[in-house]
């Protein structure tokens, strides 16, 4: 997929973005920007970490390394992973999510997650 | 068809590696010591499953599945007897048990904890074998075993792989199952590998 057919990730309901093999963000759908208060413009181009620092941590990167290797998608629990991309609700208390993690195109290393 | 003495010892050990990396990154994850372990490995064809061989019952369990296809294709599964299901997420949180009812809560927690056990173990055993396989998300259902069979291998020819998976948390111990179905003639492409990388080691 090229970066110009991820705008149909803009109609989805589901936070979604895109990642490459350096978890660098390619795409960040207009729910991720509603959710977190993060532009793409301002996220594009940088690493997920440089963000979101729990990204370092041995159970994200050592389990995203291997989906870039080939490996099944990846499932972050709720009860473990509640806030994976910090999204406030109006009420201030952070939108609970449940996320995904698979490969969108083996050959590209280009890769995918989904919030919801 | 039976597993040599040689092909179990190696299947064996090829599982527990990946569960051990399985335990490792739970450990991880819940700052916990857990231990995974496989204490045997059998083999069997479906028409055998389905006749209820070795006390394989016909109780709804909660599985997760993970659909893989490539040079070798088939069903990766975890399963516990729905109780168990349960108890293994209220030792792995620490939260209370209030009943053996998984609701959205659990059967997600429950979800992520197969997903990182086949994981380790699709990890290890894809080793093997050259190829790109492709993996399907996974996913978590309660039946039994006989209605998964018949809808993940309608020609009835599949070899399923069976081994034991012990969760070792804290004092508790728990058990459940590791399914593999391998479709068509996948079993023979796996452990031609296998064969073929223990006959280069020796």
């Amino acid at each position: 997929m090229t970066v110009s057919e991820y705008k149909m990730l803009d109609h989805a309901p589901i936070g979604t973005c895109v990642i490459n093999i350096h978890c660098e963000v390619v795409y960040w759908n207009k729910c991720l920007e509603d959710w977190s208060g993060i532009l793409r413009s301002e996220i594009v181009g940088s690493e997920l970490k440089t963000h979101f620092p729990h990204f370092n941590e041995l159970k994200y990167s050592d389990r995203i390394e291997q989906v870039f290797k080939g490996g099944p998608p990846l499932v972050f629990s709720s009860q473990f992973h509640p806030h994976i991309i910090p999204a406030p609700l109006r009420n201030g208390k952070l939108r609970i999510q449940h996320t995904i993690l698979s490969s969108t195109c083996p050959e590209s290393s280009l890769y995918d997650t989904f919030n919801h | 068809m039976n597993l040599t003495a040689t092909q179990t010892d190696a299947v064996q050990e090829l599982l527990n590696i990946g569960i051990g990396r399985a335990a490792s990154m739970l450990a991880d994850m819940i700052q916990s010591r857990i231990r995974l372990q496989v204490p045997f490995v059998k083999l069997f064809t479906a028409k055998e499953i389905k006749e209820g061989l070795d006390g394989f019952d016909q109780k709804i369990k909660a599985i997760v599945e993970l659909g893989f296809r490539g040079p070798f294709s088939g069903t990766a599964a975890l399963l516990f007897p729905t109780e168990s299901a349960s108890k293994l997420v209220a030792a792995l949180t620490g939260e209370e048990l209030e009943d053996d009812d998984l609701d959205a809560l659990t059967v997600g927690t429950l979800t992520e904890v197969g997903n990182i056990v086949m994981n380790g173990v699709m990890g290890s055993l894809s080793n093997f074998i050259e190829g790109h396989i492709e993996y399907s998300v996974p996913t978590y259902i309660e039946d039994t075993v006989e209605s998964i069979l018949a809808a993940r291998n309608s020609a009835g020819e599949a070899n399923i792989l069976l081994a034991q998976a012990r969760f070792l948390i804290e004092d508790m111990q728990l058990e459940g199952d590791i399914m593999l179905v391998f479709e068509g003639d996948s079993l023979n492409a796996f452990l031609n590998a296998i064969e073929l990388d223990v006959t280069n080691e020796g």
